[in-house]
């Protein structure tokens, strides 16, 4: 009774299990032609090796730019602060040859001051001598009055100032000296310009000598970050080579001593590769186990059918016999469409939230529907408060799981068994994390064989079955990054525990 | 009779003719090559000058030039108050062509010779001659008696023996002539002796010119023993002709100044007229400076240096050239220059 639903179920199943992997595939395969067509139309490869060049020479640019700025202004002042001097210089020599005499002020102009000025080559010398009321007593009187306003006349502080004068710009100084004569003191006032041309060429020259071994520094600054980032870049272009050169089986890890900056990179490149290398040998096994087993169950249904023909109870138990042998074959191919199933859907985009409490009370309903007859006994346990058992996970992959778990405890348990499914809240590596429990009181494994049964087509006892259900327990453990645990039941019989975390990992789907 | 007359007064008209169409043919000949004219004002003798201007005609026979004299302050005004400027100016008052760059009125000139550094300045303004400031004496009045050698001599010399001396010397009128300014005012500025030895010239009543011909006038008449400060090209000219001359250099220093030359910014020919530059200090130009004119060439001068001077004149001595820098301008302040002249002509008519 109980073998023919579980046939129904398991047919339920297969058919369930046909269908999303073809969804899954056409989702994906229109992703992997989207993934293509983005990788063609707007990423674009580019340099490193010129990311760091543009980074290098921007920064220099940057660089020269603000000390040119700095070297201008530092050279201009030091071109002024120089002449200045002179400039003031010659305005002292002046002032003090201006004399109150009884006949009014003397005013004897020195040579040298003029001298001081034409020290230099080029520069034309334009002066003159004022009072305090403004009015020009020798000289030349048309000179600019930039600072020179009537107010601000009788002042002891030299003013400098540029001014447009006779077709060029004029530095001026303004300086004064209070004269005491016999009545009262009188203010006065000498104004001497000179031409830029000295403090331009002086400014060009500081500017000139200043660029210069800049702009040299800048260069070979430059051309060494240049050959820097071509050196340091000689170990990627090695590793590269040594991917491009490799056959298409060869799965050895890289065996090149990266540099610090991309060992990370490196090491995911070889972790990656082992994963793939480990995941083709598990396909490989895979594959030949399921050959292995198909083959034997086919030859012995073969083997039954060919008794068949005997006359008699001989025929009808070889026909009982080949009924038997073709029910666990459907059975041992739906379990193993499950398990491809498990493994195939171990993808992030399967996964949702999952309400366990409901997902349990469920299959509970759909077993205890199918066990209508049978004398096992159900019990349903849930934590409180109900609605916050819920993790993220694929439910079908889970649902599948529960039921391997619930058809095995039914399978190896007595006909008065007590099956006990039991959720918990608990942590699985320092994360929040829901345990269910499947309990039987069947006989239960011995410690020695518990990590056995987990393996691929291993069956033990006389009830045992395809070998394959346990298999896809763990399957749907680890690819929930979670935990399946085998543990005995007191006085006796089995728990079987699958842990779930409440979210996967970040970058879980990655690893 | 009448058929004759015909005839003659139909060859007549037939010449006329002739006349009249070649004229035209010959003028506008003439007129098709624009011919460029250059108007230098001058502050120098156009006797002196004649030579090299004819001499530059020659050799760019696209340029005439328009050559007007002038005295040199007469020239500064008319440089300053003329509406068309002239293209080229030509004086030996250093000062006052300084005062000309130094407004702004000249235009640079390139690739003009190289000459000594304190002869040109700004590449605006070039020296071409080069002119020592002597000693210009009487040789019949000192055949018995020695030679002054330094200023500070003749200063002695002139205070310790009057009735030799008295109403005798001669020097330029500082307040008439401004190459003869120039010159009291370098003394001045160089010499600690200039003072004294102007004090001697005013005990000695001594007489004031306007020109250096003049002088040279005087002392070969007899009529003056000695001119201090003349200057040495003009002197050396009458020197060659004339036995009763004799000039000098004073062994404690000599003053060289330079005939300087400039291009106006206003002019409208500048090439032409940098051509002119370029020629006078060009070895033809300058050539024709020593050979052509009474002035000394400066390029030569330069290159032969002191044995130049020393080939021509008495004396041995150092020779001070007056810079063509901004420091003359101390001298054109209207008050320095009143007070200088104040002192100058209280010194020389109150000894």
């Amino acid at each position: 009774m109980r073998s023919r639903k579980a046939r129904q179920r398991s047919e339920t199943i297969g058919a369930r299990a046909a269908h999303p992997p073809a969804g899954d595939r056409n989702k994906s395969g229109a992703r992997a032609v989207n993934g293509i067509s983005i990788t063609a139309g707007e990423r674009r490869s580019y340099s490193l090796r010129r990311r760091l060049m543009g980074a290098s020479m921007a920064a220099f640019a940057v660089l020269i730019a603000l000390l040119s700025a700095g070297l201008w202004t530092y050279a201009r002042s030091s071109a002024n602060q120089t002449y200045d001097l002179l400039l003031h210089g010659a305005a002292i020599a002046i002032l003090e040859r201006i004399t109150v005499t009884p006949d009014g002020i003397d005013i004897d102009l020195p040579p040298s001051a003029l001298e001081i000025l034409a020290l230099d080559q080029e520069d034309r010398v334009f002066y003159r001598i004022v009072d305090a009321g403004g009015t020009t007593l020798t000289g030349t009187p048309d000179l600019p009055n930039g600072g020179f306003s009537g107010q601000s006349l009788p002042r002891q502080e030299p003013i400098f100032f540029d001014s447009p004068y006779s077709g060029e710009t004029v530095r001026f100084v303004v300086n004064g000296r209070t004269l005491l004569s016999a009545d009262k003191p009188q203010w006065i006032g000498i104004q001497i310009g000179q031409t830029r041309i000295a403090r331009n060429a002086m400014e060009r020259d500081l500017i000139l000598k200043g660029l210069v071994p800049l702009a040299a520094l800048s260069i070979a600054g430059v051309a060494m970050a240049r050959a820097g980032i071509g050196f340091a870049m000689r170990p990627l272009a090695g590793i590269e080579r040594d991917i491009r050169e490799r056959q298409p089986n060869d799965l050895k890890p890289l065996d090149a001593l990266p540099p610090r900056e991309v060992e990370s990179l490196i090491t995911a490149i070889n972790g990656f590769m082992r994963r793939l290398d480990l995941s083709r040998g598990q396909a490989e096994s895979f594959i030949a186990d399921v050959a292995h087993q198909m083959r034997t169950s086919l030859a012995a249904l073969y083997g039954h059918l060919e008794a068949a023909d005997r006359p008699g109870e001989a025929g009808a138990l070889a026909v009982a016999r080949a009924r038997d042998q073709a029910r666990r074959t459907v059975r041992l191919t739906n379990q193993l469409l499950s398990h491809a199933m498990v493994i195939h859907r171990a993808d992030k985009e399967m996964f949702q939230a999952v309400d366990l409490s409901d997902l349990v009370r469920r299959l509970m309903e759909e077993i205890v529907r199918d066990d209508a007859a049978g004398g096992i006994d159900f019990a349903v346990e849930l934590p409180q408060p109900p609605p916050s058992a819920t993790v993220t996970g694929d439910p079908i992959a889970i649902r599948e799981a529960l039921r391997n778990l619930v058809d095995n405890a039914v399978r190896h348990g007595p006909p008065d068994n007590q099956i006990t499914l039991r959720v918990t809240a608990t942590t699985h590596g320092g994360r929040p994390a829901f345990a269910i429990a499947v309990e039987d009181s069947g006989p239960g494994i011995a410690d020695a064989e518990k990590l056995k049964v987990i393996e691929r087509f291993y069956s033990n006892g006389p009830g045992g079955g395809s070998g394959v259900g346990l298999a896809i327990v763990a399957a749907v453990a680890e690819s929930h990054k979670g935990r399946f645990e085998l543990s005995d039941r007191q006085p006796t019989g089995l728990r079987a525990s699958i842990t779930l975390p409440e979210t996967p990992l970040p970058g879980m789907e990655s690893a | 009779m009448t058929l004759r007359r015909r005839s003659a007064f139909a060859a007549i008209l037939v010449l006329l003719a002739v006349a009249a169409v070649s004229f035209l043919v010959v003028g506008q000949r003439s007129s098709v090559p624009q011919r460029t004219v250059i108007k230098v004002w001058s502050a120098t003798d156009e006797a002196a000058m004649s030579a090299i201007v004819a001499g530059f005609e020659a050799a760019y026979p696209g340029i005439d030039v328009r050559y007007t004299e002038y005295n040199t302050s007469e020239l500064q005004e008319a440089v300053l108050a003329a509406r068309e400027k002239p293209d080229v100016v030509i004086s030996s008052a250093m000062d006052l062509q300084v005062q000309l760059v130094n407004r702004g009125l000249a235009s640079p000139v390139a690739d003009v010779p190289e000459t000594p550094e304190w002869s040109r300045w700004r590449e605006e303004l070039f020296g071409f001659t080069q002119e020592p400031v002597a000693l210009l004496y009487n040789r019949e009045a000192f055949s018995h008696r020695p030679l002054p050698s330094t200023r500070s001599e003749l200063a002695s010399m002139i205070r310790d023996e009057p009735g030799f001396f008295d109403g005798r010397v001669g020097t330029y009128d500082v307040a008439l002539s401004g190459v003869g300014y120039m010159f009291a005012t370098q003394d001045a500025q160089r010499g600690f002796q200039a003072s004294r030895l102007v004090e001697s010239l005013g005990r000695a009543k001594a007489k004031t010119y306007c020109c250096t011909n003049d002088m040279v006038k005087d002392v070969a008449t007899g009529a003056l023993v000695l001119a201090y400060n003349v200057i040495g090209s003009y002197a050396l000219e009458q020197v060659g002709r004339d036995k009763r001359l004799g000039i000098l250099l004073l062994s404690d220093y000599a003053l060289v100044f330079t005939r300087s030359v400039l291009v106006t910014k206003d002019s409208h020919a500048k090439a032409a007229a940098g051509d002119f530059v370029r020629f006078l200090l060009s070895e033809e130009g300058q050539r024709l400076v020593d050979t052509g004119s009474s002035l000394f060439p400066l390029v030569e001068s330069f290159r032969e240096g002191q044995s130049f001077f020393e080939s021509r004149f008495e004396g041995s001595t150092s020779f001070l050239p007056i810079r063509l820098r901004p420091s003359l301008l101390t001298w054109l302040d209207e008050r320095k220059k009143a007070k200088f002249l104040r002192e100058w002509q209280a010194s020389i008519k109150g000894g």
